[in-house]
Protein backbone atom coordinates (compact mmCIF):
# COMPACT_ATOMS: atom_id res chain seq x y z
CA UNK A 1 0.00 0.00 0.00
CA UNK A 2 1.28 3.42 -0.26
CA UNK A 3 2.31 6.41 2.25
CA UNK A 4 0.92 9.81 0.94
CA UNK A 5 1.35 13.70 2.07
CA UNK A 6 -1.16 16.28 2.55
CA UNK A 7 -0.21 20.30 2.12
CA UNK A 8 -3.03 22.37 1.80
CA UNK A 9 -3.22 25.69 2.02
CA UNK A 10 -6.63 28.01 2.03
CA UNK A 11 -5.83 31.25 3.50
CA UNK A 12 -3.32 33.67 2.26
CA UNK A 13 -3.97 36.51 4.74
CA UNK A 14 0.09 37.11 6.04
CA UNK A 15 1.34 36.68 1.92
CA UNK A 16 -1.14 39.54 1.27
CA UNK A 17 -0.08 41.68 4.44
CA UNK A 18 3.38 41.05 4.17
CA UNK A 19 2.72 42.18 0.55
CA UNK A 20 4.15 39.23 -1.43
CA UNK A 21 1.06 38.65 -3.48
CA UNK A 22 -2.56 39.63 -3.27
CA UNK A 23 -3.74 35.65 -3.61
CA UNK A 24 -7.48 35.69 -2.40
CA UNK A 25 -8.26 32.87 -0.18
CA UNK A 26 -9.37 29.89 -1.30
CA UNK A 27 -12.68 28.21 -0.62
CA UNK A 28 -13.23 24.26 -1.01
CA UNK A 29 -9.09 24.14 -0.51
CA UNK A 30 -10.21 21.70 2.48
CA UNK A 31 -13.15 19.67 0.99
CA UNK A 32 -10.76 18.73 -1.95
CA UNK A 33 -7.74 17.65 0.34
CA UNK A 34 -9.57 16.23 2.85
CA UNK A 35 -11.55 14.30 0.66
CA UNK A 36 -8.86 12.83 -0.74
CA UNK A 37 -7.17 12.12 2.52
CA UNK A 38 -10.34 10.17 3.71
CA UNK A 39 -10.65 8.12 0.63
CA UNK A 40 -6.98 7.31 0.71
CA UNK A 41 -6.88 6.49 4.12
CA UNK A 42 -10.27 4.53 4.18
CA UNK A 43 -9.07 2.21 1.30
CA UNK A 44 -6.08 1.24 3.80
CA UNK A 45 -3.12 3.58 2.74
CA UNK A 46 -1.03 5.56 5.41
CA UNK A 47 -1.40 9.30 5.68
CA UNK A 48 2.29 10.33 6.69
CA UNK A 49 1.45 13.76 7.23
CA UNK A 50 -1.18 16.39 6.35
CA UNK A 51 0.12 20.18 6.97
CA UNK A 52 -2.64 22.99 6.53
CA UNK A 53 -2.19 26.83 5.90
CA UNK A 54 1.00 28.49 7.60
CA UNK A 55 2.00 24.65 8.95
CA UNK A 56 3.03 24.20 5.46
CA UNK A 57 6.46 24.92 4.18
CA UNK A 58 8.03 25.54 0.94
CA UNK A 59 11.25 23.35 2.58
CA UNK A 60 9.21 20.19 2.63
CA UNK A 61 9.19 19.91 -1.19
CA UNK A 62 12.70 21.89 -1.50
CA UNK A 63 15.62 18.85 -2.07
CA UNK A 64 18.13 18.14 0.92
CA UNK A 65 20.67 19.08 -1.32
CA UNK A 66 19.27 22.67 -1.65
CA UNK A 67 19.06 23.34 1.66
CA UNK A 68 15.21 21.91 2.13
CA UNK A 69 13.65 19.13 3.90
CA UNK A 70 12.21 16.83 1.25
CA UNK A 71 13.65 13.88 2.45
CA UNK A 72 11.26 13.97 5.80
CA UNK A 73 8.60 15.28 3.55
CA UNK A 74 7.33 15.04 0.18
CA UNK A 75 10.26 12.88 -0.38
CA UNK A 76 9.15 10.31 2.31
CA UNK A 77 5.89 9.16 0.57
CA UNK A 78 4.70 7.90 -2.53
CA UNK A 79 1.95 10.40 -3.10
CA UNK A 80 2.53 14.22 -2.10
CA UNK A 81 -0.66 16.53 -2.64
CA UNK A 82 -0.63 20.13 -2.72
CA UNK A 83 -3.25 22.54 -3.24
CA UNK A 84 -2.14 26.70 -2.83
CA UNK A 85 -1.63 28.98 -5.23
CA UNK A 86 0.38 28.30 -8.51
CA UNK A 87 2.43 30.08 -11.58
CA UNK A 88 5.52 28.49 -13.41
CA UNK A 89 8.95 31.13 -14.17
CA UNK A 90 9.99 32.02 -17.59
CA UNK A 91 12.13 28.35 -17.48
CA UNK A 92 9.09 26.46 -16.75
CA UNK A 93 9.90 26.16 -13.01
CA UNK A 94 6.85 25.48 -10.99
CA UNK A 95 6.20 28.03 -8.40
CA UNK A 96 3.99 27.61 -5.59
CA UNK A 97 2.79 30.14 -2.90
CA UNK A 98 2.90 29.78 0.67
CA UNK A 99 1.32 31.60 3.70
CA UNK A 100 4.60 31.61 5.69
CA UNK A 101 8.23 32.27 4.80
CA UNK A 102 9.44 29.42 5.97
CA UNK A 103 12.22 29.96 4.33
CA UNK A 104 10.78 31.30 1.26
CA UNK A 105 7.33 32.41 0.44
CA UNK A 106 7.68 31.11 -2.85
CA UNK A 107 8.67 27.12 -4.00
CA UNK A 108 10.45 26.91 -7.24
CA UNK A 109 10.59 23.25 -8.88
CA UNK A 110 14.28 24.30 -9.93
CA UNK A 111 15.12 23.40 -6.44
CA UNK A 112 13.48 20.18 -6.20
CA UNK A 113 14.44 16.79 -7.14
CA UNK A 114 12.47 14.12 -6.14
CA UNK A 115 12.30 10.06 -6.46
CA UNK A 116 15.99 10.43 -5.31
CA UNK A 117 15.41 7.83 -2.63
CA UNK A 118 13.11 5.65 -4.54
CA UNK A 119 10.55 7.37 -2.25
CA UNK A 120 8.39 9.71 -4.08
CA UNK A 121 6.36 8.49 -7.10
CA UNK A 122 3.56 11.28 -7.36
CA UNK A 123 3.38 14.76 -6.93
CA UNK A 124 -0.71 16.22 -7.54
CA UNK A 125 -0.98 20.03 -7.40
CA UNK A 126 -4.26 21.54 -7.11
CA UNK A 127 -2.57 24.72 -8.52
CA UNK A 128 -2.92 27.16 -11.62
CA UNK A 129 -0.28 27.33 -14.34
CA UNK A 130 2.35 25.02 -13.10
CA UNK A 131 2.94 23.17 -15.84
CA UNK A 132 2.78 25.44 -18.64
CA UNK A 133 2.82 23.63 -22.21
CA UNK A 134 5.62 25.74 -23.79
CA UNK A 135 8.03 25.50 -21.41
CA UNK A 136 7.25 22.23 -19.64
CA UNK A 137 10.56 21.22 -20.58
CA UNK A 138 11.61 23.31 -17.22
CA UNK A 139 10.03 20.51 -15.48
CA UNK A 140 12.70 17.89 -16.39
CA UNK A 141 14.68 18.46 -13.02
CA UNK A 142 12.43 17.09 -10.68
CA UNK A 143 12.51 13.95 -12.27
CA UNK A 144 14.89 11.92 -9.80
CA UNK A 145 13.43 8.45 -10.03
CA UNK A 146 9.68 10.64 -9.16
CA UNK A 147 7.14 9.31 -11.57
CA UNK A 148 4.75 11.92 -12.76
CA UNK A 149 4.07 15.13 -12.10
CA UNK A 150 0.03 15.98 -11.93
CA UNK A 151 -0.62 19.86 -12.03
CA UNK A 152 -1.89 21.94 -14.18
CA UNK A 153 -1.33 23.90 -17.78
CA UNK A 154 -3.36 26.82 -17.39
CA UNK A 155 -6.38 27.49 -14.40
CA UNK A 156 -7.14 25.46 -11.74
CA UNK A 157 -11.30 26.52 -10.68
CA UNK A 158 -11.75 26.91 -6.91
CA UNK A 159 -15.50 26.66 -6.20
CA UNK A 160 -18.80 24.89 -5.83
CA UNK A 161 -18.36 22.66 -9.15
CA UNK A 162 -14.87 21.62 -7.61
CA UNK A 163 -15.23 20.58 -4.51
CA UNK A 164 -15.54 17.12 -4.63
CA UNK A 165 -12.24 16.76 -7.36
CA UNK A 166 -10.06 15.60 -4.26
CA UNK A 167 -12.37 12.53 -3.62
CA UNK A 168 -12.81 11.82 -7.32
CA UNK A 169 -9.58 11.60 -7.51
CA UNK A 170 -9.25 9.47 -4.66
CA UNK A 171 -11.89 6.77 -5.78
CA UNK A 172 -10.19 6.23 -8.87
CA UNK A 173 -7.02 5.59 -7.58
CA UNK A 174 -8.40 3.09 -5.44
CA UNK A 175 -10.74 1.97 -8.18
CA UNK A 176 -7.72 0.92 -10.12
CA UNK A 177 -7.42 3.63 -12.49
CA UNK A 178 -4.09 4.72 -13.97
CA UNK A 179 -3.00 7.74 -11.75
CA UNK A 180 -2.84 9.77 -15.00
CA UNK A 181 -6.71 8.90 -15.71
CA UNK A 182 -7.50 9.33 -11.87
CA UNK A 183 -5.67 12.62 -12.18
CA UNK A 184 -7.54 13.68 -15.40
CA UNK A 185 -10.76 12.27 -14.75
CA UNK A 186 -10.69 13.29 -10.92
CA UNK A 187 -10.53 17.01 -11.05
CA UNK A 188 -12.38 17.68 -14.39
CA UNK A 189 -16.06 18.27 -13.93
CA UNK A 190 -16.84 19.15 -17.92
CA UNK A 191 -18.02 22.52 -16.75
CA UNK A 192 -15.02 24.16 -15.72
CA UNK A 193 -12.13 23.99 -17.78
CA UNK A 194 -9.40 22.94 -15.22
CA UNK A 195 -6.64 22.03 -17.72
CA UNK A 196 -5.22 18.98 -16.37
CA UNK A 197 -1.77 17.91 -17.02
CA UNK A 198 0.29 14.93 -16.84
CA UNK A 199 3.91 14.85 -17.06
CA UNK A 200 6.23 11.91 -16.71
CA UNK A 201 9.94 10.56 -17.96
CA UNK A 202 10.66 8.12 -20.18
CA UNK A 203 13.59 6.12 -21.71
CA UNK A 204 15.11 5.85 -24.90
CA UNK A 205 12.95 2.71 -25.95
CA UNK A 206 10.18 4.65 -24.64
CA UNK A 207 11.05 8.09 -27.29
CA UNK A 208 11.73 6.02 -30.28
CA UNK A 209 13.15 8.25 -32.18
CA UNK A 210 10.04 10.53 -31.63
CA UNK A 211 7.85 8.11 -32.59
CA UNK A 212 6.45 7.53 -28.89
CA UNK A 213 5.56 3.90 -27.66
CA UNK A 214 3.30 5.69 -24.85
CA UNK A 215 2.20 2.01 -23.91
CA UNK A 216 6.29 1.86 -21.85
CA UNK A 217 5.40 5.29 -20.46
CA UNK A 218 4.33 6.22 -16.59
CA UNK A 219 1.33 8.05 -17.86
CA UNK A 220 0.20 4.64 -19.25
CA UNK A 221 1.45 2.07 -16.96
CA UNK A 222 0.94 3.71 -13.38
CA UNK A 223 -1.28 2.78 -10.48
CA UNK A 224 -0.98 3.79 -6.43
CA UNK A 225 0.77 1.03 -4.82
CA UNK A 226 -1.78 -1.67 -4.57
CA UNK A 227 -4.26 -1.00 -6.97
CA UNK A 228 -2.19 -2.09 -10.42
CA UNK A 229 1.11 -2.28 -11.97
CA UNK A 230 3.62 0.70 -11.56
CA UNK A 231 6.32 1.19 -13.85
CA UNK A 232 10.12 1.34 -12.85
CA UNK A 233 12.10 4.11 -11.52
CA UNK A 234 13.89 6.03 -14.29
CA UNK A 235 17.52 7.17 -12.93
CA UNK A 236 18.41 10.90 -14.77
CA UNK A 237 20.64 8.51 -17.30
CA UNK A 238 18.46 6.72 -17.99
CA UNK A 239 15.66 9.80 -18.88
CA UNK A 240 15.63 9.98 -22.91
CA UNK A 241 12.57 11.66 -23.10
CA UNK A 242 10.01 13.74 -21.21
CA UNK A 243 6.06 13.19 -21.65
CA UNK A 244 3.32 14.93 -21.38
CA UNK A 245 -0.24 14.11 -21.67
CA UNK A 246 -3.21 17.03 -21.46
CA UNK A 247 -6.90 17.82 -21.47
CA UNK A 248 -8.32 21.22 -23.10
CA UNK A 249 -11.51 22.50 -23.53
CA UNK B 1 -11.68 46.67 -13.90
CA UNK B 2 -12.74 48.71 -10.86
CA UNK B 3 -15.66 47.46 -8.61
CA UNK B 4 -18.38 49.02 -10.39
CA UNK B 5 -17.86 47.99 -13.99
CA UNK B 6 -17.27 44.41 -12.40
CA UNK B 7 -21.05 44.57 -10.74
CA UNK B 8 -21.98 45.72 -13.91
CA UNK B 9 -20.05 42.79 -16.13
CA UNK B 10 -21.90 40.38 -13.90
CA UNK B 11 -25.08 41.46 -13.89
CA UNK B 12 -24.93 42.05 -17.91
CA UNK B 13 -23.10 39.20 -18.26
CA UNK B 14 -25.48 36.76 -19.90
CA UNK B 15 -28.57 37.70 -21.69
CA UNK B 16 -30.53 35.14 -18.94
CA UNK B 17 -28.76 36.94 -15.99
CA UNK B 18 -29.37 40.91 -17.28
CA UNK B 19 -33.09 39.85 -17.74
CA UNK B 20 -33.84 37.18 -15.70
CA UNK B 21 -37.36 35.78 -15.07
CA UNK B 22 -39.38 37.37 -12.51
CA UNK B 23 -40.25 33.92 -11.27
CA UNK B 24 -39.55 30.43 -10.87
CA UNK B 25 -40.37 27.08 -10.10
CA UNK B 26 -38.42 25.86 -6.95
CA UNK B 27 -38.78 21.86 -7.45
CA UNK B 28 -38.70 19.05 -5.16
CA UNK B 29 -36.15 16.42 -5.86
CA UNK B 30 -36.50 12.72 -4.87
CA UNK B 31 -33.59 11.58 -2.39
CA UNK B 32 -33.43 8.23 -4.56
CA UNK B 33 -34.29 4.83 -2.34
CA UNK B 34 -32.23 2.16 -2.10
CA UNK B 35 -34.47 0.20 -4.51
CA UNK B 36 -34.82 2.81 -7.05
CA UNK B 37 -30.82 3.50 -7.21
CA UNK B 38 -30.58 -0.49 -7.86
CA UNK B 39 -33.31 -0.13 -10.46
CA UNK B 40 -31.00 3.04 -12.14
CA UNK B 41 -27.76 0.88 -12.14
CA UNK B 42 -29.41 -1.42 -13.58
CA UNK B 43 -30.90 0.61 -16.20
CA UNK B 44 -26.96 2.28 -16.37
CA UNK B 45 -26.03 -1.26 -16.79
CA UNK B 46 -28.92 -2.23 -19.79
CA UNK B 47 -27.26 0.94 -21.74
CA UNK B 48 -23.96 -0.56 -21.44
CA UNK B 49 -24.61 -3.42 -22.43
CA UNK B 50 -25.60 -2.17 -25.57
CA UNK B 51 -22.04 -0.76 -26.14
CA UNK B 52 -20.96 -3.88 -25.63
CA UNK B 53 -19.19 -1.86 -22.63
CA UNK B 54 -21.10 -4.94 -19.84
CA UNK B 55 -20.95 -8.68 -20.37
CA UNK B 56 -23.20 -9.89 -17.57
CA UNK B 57 -26.87 -8.58 -17.21
CA UNK B 58 -25.89 -7.62 -13.61
CA UNK B 59 -22.80 -6.70 -14.73
CA UNK B 60 -20.51 -8.68 -11.97
CA UNK B 61 -20.04 -8.30 -8.22
CA UNK B 62 -21.73 -5.13 -6.89
CA UNK B 63 -19.37 -3.56 -4.04
CA UNK B 64 -21.09 -0.94 -1.57
CA UNK B 65 -18.13 1.68 -0.42
CA UNK B 66 -19.46 4.07 1.52
CA UNK B 67 -21.07 7.00 -0.40
CA UNK B 68 -21.74 4.97 -3.55
CA UNK B 69 -21.64 1.43 -4.85
CA UNK B 70 -19.32 0.21 -7.97
CA UNK B 71 -20.24 -2.84 -10.34
CA UNK B 72 -16.69 -4.11 -11.54
CA UNK B 73 -17.64 -5.07 -15.34
CA UNK B 74 -15.27 -6.51 -17.40
CA UNK B 75 -11.78 -5.93 -18.68
CA UNK B 76 -10.91 -3.59 -15.69
CA UNK B 77 -13.49 -1.44 -16.18
CA UNK B 78 -16.61 -0.19 -13.68
CA UNK B 79 -19.97 1.50 -13.26
CA UNK B 80 -20.64 3.99 -10.03
CA UNK B 81 -24.08 4.89 -8.36
CA UNK B 82 -23.50 7.67 -6.08
CA UNK B 83 -26.40 7.19 -2.89
CA UNK B 84 -27.04 10.79 -2.88
CA UNK B 85 -27.92 12.21 -6.20
CA UNK B 86 -28.36 8.44 -8.06
CA UNK B 87 -25.06 10.00 -10.31
CA UNK B 88 -23.91 7.30 -12.51
CA UNK B 89 -20.35 6.99 -13.74
CA UNK B 90 -18.83 4.54 -16.44
CA UNK B 91 -14.91 4.12 -16.41
CA UNK B 92 -13.67 1.67 -19.13
CA UNK B 93 -10.22 -0.36 -18.34
CA UNK B 94 -9.01 1.25 -21.29
CA UNK B 95 -5.13 3.18 -20.12
CA UNK B 96 -4.59 6.44 -21.32
CA UNK B 97 -2.74 6.15 -24.31
CA UNK B 98 -4.64 3.04 -25.61
CA UNK B 99 -6.59 3.18 -28.64
CA UNK B 100 -5.80 6.98 -29.96
CA UNK B 101 -6.76 8.58 -33.17
CA UNK B 102 -4.96 8.26 -36.55
CA UNK B 103 -4.91 11.37 -36.82
CA UNK B 104 -6.50 14.73 -35.33
CA UNK B 105 -9.78 15.07 -37.34
CA UNK B 106 -10.41 18.82 -35.49
CA UNK B 107 -12.99 19.70 -33.14
CA UNK B 108 -16.04 19.91 -35.55
CA UNK B 109 -15.85 16.39 -36.47
CA UNK B 110 -15.23 15.66 -32.94
CA UNK B 111 -18.18 17.07 -31.71
CA UNK B 112 -20.39 15.26 -34.17
CA UNK B 113 -18.77 11.69 -33.22
CA UNK B 114 -19.65 12.40 -29.30
CA UNK B 115 -23.17 13.80 -30.07
CA UNK B 116 -23.84 10.66 -32.45
CA UNK B 117 -22.65 8.21 -30.05
CA UNK B 118 -25.45 10.31 -27.39
CA UNK B 119 -27.89 10.14 -29.43
CA UNK B 120 -27.18 6.34 -30.00
CA UNK B 121 -26.91 6.16 -26.10
CA UNK B 122 -30.32 8.13 -26.35
CA UNK B 123 -28.29 9.96 -23.33
CA UNK B 124 -31.50 12.55 -22.99
CA UNK B 125 -33.85 10.27 -21.97
CA UNK B 126 -31.83 10.62 -18.63
CA UNK B 127 -32.56 14.47 -18.51
CA UNK B 128 -36.16 13.55 -17.32
CA UNK B 129 -39.84 14.19 -17.87
CA UNK B 130 -39.86 17.78 -19.39
CA UNK B 131 -36.17 18.92 -19.34
CA UNK B 132 -33.60 19.26 -22.09
CA UNK B 133 -30.00 17.82 -23.03
CA UNK B 134 -28.37 20.53 -24.42
CA UNK B 135 -24.35 20.37 -26.06
CA UNK B 136 -22.19 22.22 -24.29
CA UNK B 137 -18.48 22.00 -25.00
CA UNK B 138 -16.00 19.58 -26.13
CA UNK B 139 -12.65 18.39 -24.75
CA UNK B 140 -10.05 17.22 -26.41
CA UNK B 141 -7.51 14.62 -24.56
CA UNK B 142 -3.57 14.84 -26.47
CA UNK B 143 -0.22 13.82 -25.64
CA UNK B 144 3.31 15.21 -26.72
CA UNK B 145 6.84 14.67 -25.78
CA UNK B 146 10.30 16.19 -26.52
CA UNK B 147 13.77 14.62 -26.03
CA UNK B 148 17.43 15.71 -23.99
CA UNK B 149 17.74 18.14 -27.01
CA UNK B 150 14.47 19.82 -27.57
CA UNK B 151 13.08 17.93 -30.53
CA UNK B 152 9.33 17.08 -30.04
CA UNK B 153 7.33 14.87 -31.20
CA UNK B 154 3.98 15.97 -32.84
CA UNK B 155 0.75 16.06 -30.58
CA UNK B 156 -1.24 12.66 -30.94
CA UNK B 157 -4.77 13.06 -30.23
CA UNK B 158 -6.11 10.22 -27.47
CA UNK B 159 -9.76 11.26 -26.04
CA UNK B 160 -12.58 13.48 -27.40
CA UNK B 161 -15.01 14.01 -24.48
CA UNK B 162 -18.36 15.95 -24.80
CA UNK B 163 -20.85 17.59 -22.46
CA UNK B 164 -24.29 18.21 -22.04
CA UNK B 165 -26.32 20.52 -19.94
CA UNK B 166 -29.81 19.75 -18.33
CA UNK B 167 -31.86 22.54 -18.77
CA UNK B 168 -35.37 22.25 -16.81
CA UNK B 169 -38.26 25.21 -17.55
CA UNK B 170 -35.77 26.65 -19.60
CA UNK B 171 -33.09 27.24 -16.82
CA UNK B 172 -29.59 25.90 -16.93
CA UNK B 173 -28.59 23.41 -14.26
CA UNK B 174 -25.27 24.56 -13.25
CA UNK B 175 -22.42 22.51 -11.90
CA UNK B 176 -20.45 19.79 -13.34
CA UNK B 177 -21.81 18.53 -16.63
CA UNK B 178 -25.05 16.71 -16.37
CA UNK B 179 -23.56 14.85 -18.96
CA UNK B 180 -20.27 13.82 -20.18
CA UNK B 181 -18.50 10.81 -22.91
CA UNK B 182 -15.88 10.23 -23.56
CA UNK B 183 -14.25 8.02 -26.87
CA UNK B 184 -11.55 6.80 -27.64
CA UNK B 185 -9.78 7.02 -30.78
CA UNK B 186 -11.18 3.42 -32.21
CA UNK B 187 -15.21 4.62 -31.11
CA UNK B 188 -14.88 2.63 -28.01
CA UNK B 189 -17.02 4.57 -25.39
CA UNK B 190 -13.92 5.50 -22.59
CA UNK B 191 -16.40 7.01 -19.83
CA UNK B 192 -20.00 8.36 -19.68
CA UNK B 193 -21.47 10.21 -16.17
CA UNK B 194 -24.84 11.35 -15.61
CA UNK B 195 -25.11 13.61 -13.21
CA UNK B 196 -28.92 14.83 -13.96
CA UNK B 197 -30.96 14.85 -10.82
CA UNK B 198 -34.48 12.73 -10.57
CA UNK B 199 -37.27 15.62 -10.41
CA UNK B 200 -40.68 14.21 -10.86
CA UNK B 201 -42.34 17.62 -11.60
CA UNK B 202 -43.67 18.21 -8.12
CA UNK B 203 -43.46 21.98 -7.41
CA UNK B 204 -42.25 23.34 -3.72
CA UNK B 205 -44.35 26.81 -4.79
CA UNK B 206 -43.15 29.87 -7.29
CA UNK B 207 -40.67 31.61 -6.21
CA UNK B 208 -39.85 35.66 -7.06
CA UNK B 209 -36.28 35.81 -8.58
CA UNK B 210 -34.16 38.64 -7.44
CA UNK B 211 -32.61 41.85 -9.80
CA UNK B 212 -29.38 40.06 -11.37
CA UNK B 213 -27.23 43.15 -9.83
CA UNK B 214 -28.63 41.97 -6.47
CA UNK B 215 -27.11 39.03 -7.40
CA UNK B 216 -23.85 40.27 -8.33
CA UNK B 217 -23.61 42.81 -5.20
CA UNK B 218 -23.79 39.10 -3.43
CA UNK B 219 -21.03 37.73 -5.40
CA UNK B 220 -19.07 41.22 -4.81
CA UNK B 221 -19.39 40.62 -1.23
CA UNK B 222 -18.26 37.50 -1.06
CA UNK B 223 -15.23 38.32 -3.40
CA UNK B 224 -14.16 40.98 -1.38
CA UNK B 225 -14.14 39.10 1.89
CA UNK B 226 -11.81 36.42 -0.08
CA UNK B 227 -9.40 38.74 -0.94
CA UNK B 228 -9.63 40.68 2.32
CA UNK B 229 -10.39 44.25 0.96
CA UNK B 230 -13.53 45.91 1.10
CA UNK B 231 -12.91 47.22 -2.40
CA UNK B 232 -12.10 44.77 -5.46
CA UNK B 233 -8.52 46.89 -7.07
CA UNK B 234 -8.52 48.57 -10.27
CA UNK B 235 -6.87 45.87 -12.84
CA UNK B 236 -7.23 42.77 -10.63
CA UNK B 237 -10.20 41.58 -12.67
CA UNK B 238 -8.86 39.63 -15.71
CA UNK B 239 -12.51 38.02 -16.82
CA UNK B 240 -15.90 37.62 -15.10
CA UNK B 241 -19.76 36.12 -16.05
CA UNK B 242 -22.60 35.22 -14.19
CA UNK B 243 -25.51 32.90 -14.94
CA UNK B 244 -28.38 32.38 -13.85
CA UNK B 245 -29.87 28.36 -13.45
CA UNK B 246 -30.84 26.02 -11.22
CA UNK B 247 -27.58 24.72 -9.28
CA UNK B 248 -26.52 21.15 -8.55
CA UNK B 249 -24.19 20.65 -5.50
CA UNK B 250 -22.82 17.89 -6.55
CA UNK B 251 -22.79 13.86 -6.91
CA UNK B 252 -22.09 13.38 -3.21
CA UNK B 253 -24.80 15.57 -1.94
CA UNK B 254 -28.34 15.45 -0.80
CA UNK B 255 -30.56 18.22 -2.34
CA UNK B 256 -33.86 18.84 -1.09
CA UNK B 257 -35.05 21.29 -4.77
CA UNK B 258 -33.57 22.98 -7.16
CA UNK B 259 -34.01 26.44 -6.95
CA UNK B 260 -32.45 29.17 -8.79
CA UNK B 261 -29.01 30.55 -8.02
CA UNK B 262 -26.29 33.15 -9.85
CA UNK B 263 -23.06 31.18 -10.16
CA UNK B 264 -20.16 33.29 -11.08
CA UNK B 265 -16.60 32.69 -13.07
CA UNK B 266 -14.08 35.71 -11.99
CA UNK B 267 -10.59 35.20 -13.02
CA UNK B 268 -8.33 37.36 -10.95
CA UNK B 269 -4.60 38.09 -11.84
CA UNK B 270 -2.67 39.17 -9.13
CA UNK B 271 1.64 40.24 -9.27
CA UNK B 272 2.87 36.33 -9.37
CA UNK B 273 -0.34 34.43 -9.36
CA UNK B 274 -3.68 34.18 -11.50
CA UNK B 275 -6.48 32.51 -9.70
CA UNK B 276 -10.48 31.43 -10.68
CA UNK B 277 -13.24 31.14 -8.38
CA UNK B 278 -17.04 29.88 -9.19
CA UNK B 279 -18.97 31.70 -6.65
CA UNK B 280 -22.73 30.92 -6.19
CA UNK B 281 -25.65 33.18 -4.43
CA UNK B 282 -29.16 32.62 -4.29
CA UNK B 283 -31.67 34.21 -7.12
CA UNK B 284 -34.53 33.86 -4.39
CA UNK B 285 -35.29 36.32 -1.52
CA UNK B 286 -36.41 32.99 0.78
CA UNK B 287 -33.10 30.69 0.81
CA UNK B 288 -34.89 27.56 -0.09
CA UNK B 289 -30.96 25.70 -0.35
CA UNK B 290 -28.40 26.13 1.75
CA UNK B 291 -25.08 27.23 -0.45
CA UNK B 292 -21.90 26.53 1.50
CA UNK B 293 -20.40 29.36 0.08
CA UNK B 294 -16.78 28.94 1.88
CA UNK B 295 -16.60 25.40 1.86
CA UNK B 296 -15.66 22.95 4.73
CA UNK B 297 -12.48 23.02 7.24
CA UNK B 298 -9.24 20.82 7.27
CA UNK B 299 -9.14 17.91 9.56
CA UNK B 300 -7.97 18.59 12.92
CA UNK B 301 -4.37 17.99 12.75
CA UNK B 302 -1.67 19.01 15.75
CA UNK B 303 0.26 22.38 15.04
CA UNK B 304 3.65 22.01 13.23
CA UNK B 305 6.93 23.90 15.87
CA UNK B 306 8.58 25.87 14.14
CA UNK B 307 12.43 26.38 12.90
CA UNK B 308 13.60 23.27 12.05
CA UNK B 309 12.77 20.04 10.76
CA UNK B 310 11.13 17.27 12.96
CA UNK B 311 10.26 13.88 12.06
CA UNK B 312 7.12 12.71 10.72
CA UNK B 313 5.05 11.66 13.98
CA UNK B 314 4.75 7.67 14.53
CA UNK B 315 1.30 8.19 14.47
CA UNK B 316 0.54 10.15 11.23
CA UNK B 317 0.05 13.10 12.66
Amino acid sequence: MARFGVEAIRYFSHARAANVDSAGDLTYTFNRSNGLDAKLRSAGHARAFYWTNTNAWETDIRDRDQGGGDRAWADDVDLFWIETHGNHDAAGHVVLLYDTPMSNWYANSAQWQLGEDWNNEWVMAYSCDTAALPTIGGLWNIFARMHIYCGAWDLMWDGITTDECGEDVGDNLTDGDTVSRAWHDGVSDWWVDNHPVTVCVGDAATWNNGVIRWNLSAINRDHLWGHGSVSPDLAPAQQACLLWYWTEG
Amino acid sequence: MNQQRLLQSLAGADGAANQPPTEADILLLQTPSREQLQARTRQFLSLLRQQDACGREDGGPWKEAGDRTVVHLPDGARATVYHASGALRYASGLAPAEHPFERDIGREALARLVDERAHALALADWAGQDKELRFERLFRTLGSGADREGRQAAPTLFRATGAWRQFVKGLPVLGGASAALRLAGDGSLDSLSIQARQADGEVLERASIIEAEAGARQILWQLSALLGQRDIPEGLVESASMRLGYLDLGKRKVQRVLAPAYVAQIVLKHRSTRQAYVLAARATQQPYLELPVYGGGAVPTRGRSGGGHCAPPADGQ
